[in-house]
């Protein structure tokens, strides 16, 4: 967790510092017509896995989400992913778990490659980057069962609307490609670290939303469709 | 005006990603249960000895000839007429603090009872469940071949361990 914070600080300290140089060459030049735009259009994404994933997961899971994404000075790409997802899974001893809820996720991505834009040609990013994500979401967990087996008595619980609050950290790659005037295409491979984790023999979920099924870390991918305003 | 080498690249490396994916659901959905669910007391038999000459008391352990045990309230026998006993693992009541058991050391019998908290619904996994896990508060017995009981680890739970020593 200190991790992180220091690497996000770090993130913002850079930040301000181009943010303050830019601004002295301007003033230097003004003549110069700025060639970095701070802020370089905005791309809304929507996330089409699901449309693969749920079918894979035989519908047991579910995840939507899009994205919002910018770009400072051609380099720097602020994220902002929201969803929804959920999942209604049957163990093979018939305890049944329930879950839905809202997740967000918030990072920055870097451009691997200098980006060039040259008039009339397509731009392709390729990113590398970092997000933190968040989770607060209720779930169920019915019919789990203990059986004594030599007095031959048994107990069912049910445990209904649990509270849970989850925040993991993810590093994320990806690439975007312009395929017509302003329409993106490009997948994200993430991997995901939870760092709030369950004490031991305390219920916990078996899916988290945004996060997926709930381990120390897992693995996810997004297959964004974008255009840019 | 269109990136067609882009796209299907990008085509390509979506199927690229659905077996991959396909790898990832293969390697997290678990079906089965691989954690040990089984929570049993341990018991362990001592004898105490004495030197002659320096007066130090020694603990040495034994094996039982043949030992019978069943709980007080039930009729099948978890152990029957077993042979040359190192150790014994009996189960403890889920939902009662107090668990009975006859024990029949050769041809001597005695009764122990112990006195637990039980610490139910122990989550375990999705797949596995539950367990209830306990805490010995007291150990006692009658003395016709036991001589004392000492408890020796009060937590009782999935992992191995000698529990309680019984000296004869």
């Amino acid at each position: 967790m200190q991790h992180i914070c220091k690497f996000f600080i770090s993130i913002l300290f850079w930040l301000s510092i181009y943010t303050v140089n830019a601004q002295n060459q301007n003033n230097k030049d003004s003549v110069k017509i700025d060639k970095i735009n701070f802020i370089n259009g905005i791309r809304i994404e929507l996330d089409v896995s699901p449309v693969i994933t749920t079918l894979l997961s035989k519908g047991d899971t579910y995840s939507f989400e899009g994205a919002v994404q910018t770009t400072l000075f051609q380099k720097y790409f602020p994220v902002f992913e929201l969803g929804f997802a959920g999942a209604n899974r049957t163990s093979t001893e018939n305890v049944n778990f329930t879950t839905n809820g809202g997740f967000f996720r918030v990072g920055t991505d870097f451009s691997v490659m200098k980006p060039k834009k040259i008039p009339g040609k397509f731009q392709n990013f390729f990113l590398v980057g970092a997000r933190l994500g968040f989770s607060n979401f209720t779930y169920n967990m019915t019919n789990v069962n203990v059986y004594d087996e030599y007095w031959d008595v048994s107990k069912t619980y049910d445990f209904n609307d649990v509270a849970a609050t989850k925040v993991w950290f993810e590093i994320a790659a990806g690439i975007r490609v312009e395929i017509i005037n302003n329409i993106y295409m490009g997948w994200t491979l993430r991997n995901k670290r939870m760092l709030t984790n369950d004490a031991e023999g305390k219920i916990s979920p078996w899916y988290i939303p945004g996060f997926g099924v709930n381990a120390t870390s897992n693995w996810g991918v997004n297959y964004a469709l974008g255009y840019k305003f | 005006m269109f990136n067609s080498g882009y796209l299907i690249k990008n085509i390509f490396f979506l199927f690229i990603l659905i077996s991959m994916q396909m790898g990832f659901v293969s390697c997290t959905t678990d079906d089965e249960c691989r954690k040990e669910k089984d929570v049993n007391m341990q018991f362990a038999f001592y004898t105490e000895t004495v030197h002659p000459t320096t007066q130090v008391i020694s603990k040495t352990a034994f094996n039982i000839d043949s030992i019978w045990v069943k709980a007080l309230d039930k009729d099948s026998f978890i152990y029957k007429n077993k042979k040359n006993v190192k150790t014994i693992i009996l189960p403890l009541k889920k939902f009662e603090n107090q668990t009975d058991f006859i024990v029949q050391f050769n041809d001597v019998t005695d009764t122990i009872s112990i006195f637990h908290d039980n610490n139910e619904n122990y989550f375990l996994s999705l797949e596995c469940g539950c367990i209830v896990t306990h805490t010995i508060k007291e150990a006692v017995s009658t003395n016709h071949f036991i001589k004392s009981i000492e408890i020796l680890n009060t937590e009782i739970n999935t992992t191995d361990a000698t529990h309680l020593q019984i000296f004869h």
